[in-house]
């Protein structure tokens, strides 16, 4: 197992940990925009070999493709890294919302000022 | 030299974890994303380096204009407060319980991730033809542009929709902004003739990104993020909400426009094959450089009226 | 075209966007869904006969991302497209802001993709932004709005996702491709060993998805929240979580004859008995269809693992019911909910008087939940029960009476004095929202009459049952009936028991945890 895979699943059993603990929601939200990056980092981590050429023509060296990079898995974690903004962004401005609303930051707090609310 | 910086990655994170205050948990989340795409360099994807890049210092933006209000440490004092309304939990089931199990899960799970090679078949498949389908030199955006156009058009639509859901979910009526409060930016005379310089190297950088994107490393969505960052630093300039924000709400009209624009023009991609031969890369090329040109306006606007609406939530 | 499918909702969505309010939008939108449910009937007759597949952009096939149609899916886009022809006609007197209509339609867009999608990326690009569009429409209103349910929803979706791209990434590294066919051609030849950590990553999040013990308290805050409006809750409880479901059913075709069927089934029957008792202890109606849409789940999964081939027809089957009966029962309740202003069990009473035609509805979309043998439940029941052995004929009994004492709980809304006076400007459109409703009444009847000849139309499969089955069957339904009224009686609601069940609530931190501890669960089980 190469090192770059190994590290990114140690950050995400890491991430997942953190996430079990905390009992603020601000924390929760950093956390979790922690995981997705240990993923794409996993991910590139696919083909690991020592030197990589980036897929572009004038740097690709062998016909055999061996030492280039692999453009499948950039492309696609181009778009996770895009869904990633997206979808934290729209956790920060719940977030904010919720504060206005319970003034609180601890999700059993939220949980019980929104019964009795 | 890669185990070192992912080593140095994998201590950056342990960080964040185990911080207490939340400006600087949120620091160190920027120093790790940003070591993360030193180590995406390192693996030879040059296009997702500056794309995670770009985004880590947007996210980190928004994080920090979000969470102001929590920096400080007379809130945490507040924050520890309402905690005591709860009845303490046990130490040992709050942390000692989750880390054995998390330890447990790691352990299986590298137990069961056993080494293998990568199977090269679509990898293979690809770099071989995508400058005869495609066009262009770059590998990532012959497939983000052309055989998973796809993807990329629900990708633009998803932050369509968060920019959409964070106007919808912060709906103040909103004409004019007064000034708030002034950030030590505008009197620190260094700090000023910095970003007066930075800013418009970003938006020079950012459009040349967009046209490149096919030829090298780069891109409409790394672009439009670095023009986007143009525009915050702009902000730090001046500091003046000065941008009419009914004008920027027309903006998402546009940008809707841009979608159908691109919808369309993806569904007649396929046609570009019957072109004859000898216009064949120029049409392949001029195709590429408008859908990298459209997506990089539309995430431009679209960071846009994202960091607009923050600040003036903040503001309120 | 495939593609057009999908564009289409799109670009209508746009188009309502910026022509919201107006009544011809709106009828030029109800007219679009109807070509489009025409489009999709056609999709459906050519998909019977084999699979309609397309790449998009016409590249070589493997390289591009290709999209498949075959019986079920095509099935499950007329589905949807139904659902949302309701919706549009059950909204068409009410007064929506351009955000509702502009996320709907792009909602039915991304749902429809998912059921053509033949790519794991692909679907995971879709479930994102489903899952963001049901996050924004069920805070939609704006005095009511839960945002710690929505949060909740969010985060929980989104974390489980990772797991799925972990999956993803394993398998893309072992197969090479990042098809779904060609990877389903491919695992046979890879080494077991191998296939056990993608394998128990992507059904962690497949369970998640259709809310499978023990994850499942995310499905009352979503489908139970004060600030969702009907039709949203509508679409979500059929569609997305029928999108979970065929996402299951996906990944365990990929993975053939490695997929471990025990597990599944014992973890359906679980989450079907677990969901019985916690929608008994609910006061609150929506509660109680939240948890009944738990149990109806619970029990689509154990009846896909149990039984041979046409067992699993007949659960498929059942599922679509499910679907065009969950949509009823929301919408129903909707109605109700407005004219009452009240979501308490106790205080609505009378409803039969008040508001016959939903009355109606809702009486035959739960009566076809629960095997009936004249309404669609049953006779995919009896084949569903056929093939099993004992011990799961037992379960099926028991969840289907655990239904029935739902329904008889539920259905002491119906009698009593209502005390509500009726206002004029109200009942327009609470007309037209009744009137939009009786279709999917009228399909629940249909179906359960003529189901045999139903699954042979959808599913190209014959099997004749004889008549003393049928009474064996008719007979142990009369008398669960009875049984079921008579608990109902019995069950007195302030047992602390049920009380406790009724406010029981796993924070964040508990379900994240039980998403790791199910993913080892499964590691161990499949792993050794």
């Amino acid at each position: 197992m190469s090192n770059v895979e190994l590290v990114s699943i140690i950050v995400f059993f890491l991430a997942f940990y953190a996430l079990v603990t905390n009992r603020n929601i601000i924390r929760t939200i950093i956390f979790s925009s922690l995981m997705e990056v240990s993923v794409i980092t996993f991910w590139l981590s696919i083909g690991f070999r020592e030197r990589l050429n980036p897929p572009i023509l004038y740097t690709m060296a062998d016909y055999e493709h061996i030492y280039t990079a692999d453009p499948v898995t950039q492309a696609l974690m181009l778009t996770a890294v895009v869904i990633g903004i997206a979808v934290t962004a729209i956790k920060t401005i719940m977030f904010i919302t919720l504060y206005r609303k319970y003034k609180t930051t601890d999700w059993d707090l939220a949980r019980i000022r929104k019964t009795e609310g | 030299m890669t185990t070192l910086i992912v080593i140095l990655w994998l201590v950056c994170s342990v960080f964040v974890i185990f911080e207490k205050k939340i400006v600087r948990m949120i620091l160190w989340l920027f120093l790790s994303s940003i070591i993360a795409s030193i180590i995406y360099l390192l693996l030879g994807s040059p296009d997702l380096a500056m794309a995670e890049a770009t985004a880590s210092a947007f996210v980190t933006i928004i994080f920090v204009i979000g969470f102001e209000k929590f920096f400080n440490l007379r809130d945490m004092k507040k924050y520890l407060k309402d905690e005591k309304e709860i009845e303490k939990e046990n130490k040992f089931k709050r942390y000692i319980l989750p880390a054995i199990i998390s330890i447990g899960i790691l352990v299986l799970f590298i137990n069961f991730a056993i080494p293998v090679e990568q199977n090269d078949y679509l990898k293979n498949l690809i770099l071989d033809r995508f400058t005869i389908d495609i066009g262009g030199e770059n590998a990532v955006t012959a497939i983000y542009l052309g055989y998973r156009v796809y993807d990329t058009i629900f990708e633009a639509l998803l932050l369509v929709i968060a920019v959409v859901a964070v106007v919808h979910m912060s709906n103040f009526d909103i004409t004019k902004v007064n000034d708030g409060k002034h950030s030590e930016l505008e009197t620190s005379g260094m700090a000023l003739f910095l970003v007066r310089i930075v800013a418009p190297i970003t938006i020079i950088f950012g459009v040349y990104l967009i046209a490149n994107g096919f030829l090298s490393a780069g891109g409409g969505f790394q672009g439009g993020l670095a023009i986007a960052c143009f525009f915050v630093c702009r902000f730090f300039i001046y500091d003046i909400y000065d941008l009419p924000i009914k004008k920027i709400n027309r903006l998402e009209d546009f940008i809707f426009i841009i979608i159908v624009a691109m919808a369309a023009l993806t569904i007649f991609a396929g046609l570009i094959q019957q072109v004859p031969y000898r216009f064949m890369t120029l049409a392949q090329e001029i195709y590429l450089f408008v859908m990298n040109a459209l997506i990089g306006i539309k995430v431009a606007l679209g960071f846009i009226i994202l960091f607009y609406r923050y600040v003036a939530i903040e503001r309120n | 075209m495939l593609t057009l499918y999908v564009v289409s909702p799109i670009l209508l969505a746009v188009f309502m966007y910026l022509f919201t309010n107006d009544k011809a939008a709106k009828i030029i939108a109800i007219l679009a869904q109807l070509a489009l449910i025409i489009a999709s009937f056609n999709l459906f007759l050519q998909a019977r006969t084999y699979t309609v597949s397309e790449t998009v952009g016409n590249y070589y096939s493997v390289t591009g991302i290709r999209l498949n149609v075959d019986g079920l899916s095509s099935i499950l886009i007329l589905l949807t497209t139904l659902i949302f022809l309701t919706i549009t006609i059950y909204n068409f007197a009410e007064k929506k802001s351009k955000l509702f209509w502009l996320l709907m339609f792009i909602w039915e867009g991304s749902l429809i993709g998912i059921f053509m999608t033949g790519d794991f990326f692909n679907r995971f690009v879709l479930m994102e932004v489903s899952t963001i569009i049901s996050t924004i429409l069920i805070m939609y209103n704006r005095k009511h709005r839960s945002l710690y349910d929505g949060l909740y929803y969010l985060i929980i979706n989104v974390i489980s996702v990772q797991f799925y791209l972990l999956g993803v990434g394993y398998l893309y590294r072992l197969t090479g491709t990042l098809d779904i066919y060609e990877a389903t051609y491919r695992i046979p030849h890879i080494d077991p060993s191998l296939l056990v950590l993608p394998y128990a990553l992507i059904m962690t999040f497949a369970a998640l998805k259709c809310a499978l013990i023990p994850m499942t308290t995310w499905v009352p805050k979503a489908l139970a929240t004060a600030g969702a409006p009907p039709t949203v809750l509508a679409v979500m409880s059929t569609v997305q979580m029928t999108s979970g479901i065929y996402l299951f059913i996906r990944m365990h075709y990929v993975f053939g004859d490695f997929a471990n069927n025990a597990i599944f089934a014992f973890v359906g029957a679980s989450t079907s008995i677990v969901g019985i008792f916690m929608a008994i202890s609910q006061k609150n109606i929506r509660h109680m269809l939240s948890y009944l849409a738990v149990v109806q789940f619970g029990l689509i999964i154990f009846g896909l693992n149990t039984g041979d081939e046409y067992s699993r027809i007949g659960t498929t089957y059942h599922m679509i019911n499910n679907a065009i009966a969950m949509a009823a029962l929301f919408l129903g309740t909707g109605i109700i909910i407005e004219k009452y202003q009240t979501k308490d069990l106790d205080k609505i009473q009378g409803v039969l008087k008040s508001a016959p035609i939903t009355s109606y509805v809702l009486i035959f979309a739960f009566l076809s939940i629960f095997a009936t043998p004249f309404l669609n439940g049953s006779v995919s029941k009896q084949l569903i029960i056929r093939d099993m052995d004992i011990l799961g004929t037992i379960i099926m009994y028991i969840i289907s009476l655990g239904s029935m004492v739902i329904f008889f709980k539920f259905s002491s809304i119906f009698f009593g004095k209502s005390k509500i006076e009726e206002s004029e400007s109200e009942t327009l459109k609470m007309e037209i929202q009744e009137f939009s409703i009786i279709p999917l009444g009228l399909l629940c009847i249909l179906g359960g009459i003529f189901s045999r000849e139903a699954i042979g139309i959808f599913f190209n499969a014959y099997k004749s049952i004889n008549i003393a089955e049928n009474i064996q069957h008719g007979v142990i339904f009369v008398i669960s009936i009875v049984i079921a009224f008579f608990i109902n009686k019995l069950i007195k609601k302030d047992t602390p028991i049920l009380k406790k069940l009724q406010t029981y609530d796993m924070g964040i931190r508990g379900i994240i945890l039980s998403v790791g501890l199910f993913f080892a669960f499964i590691l161990l089980i499949v792993g050794f």
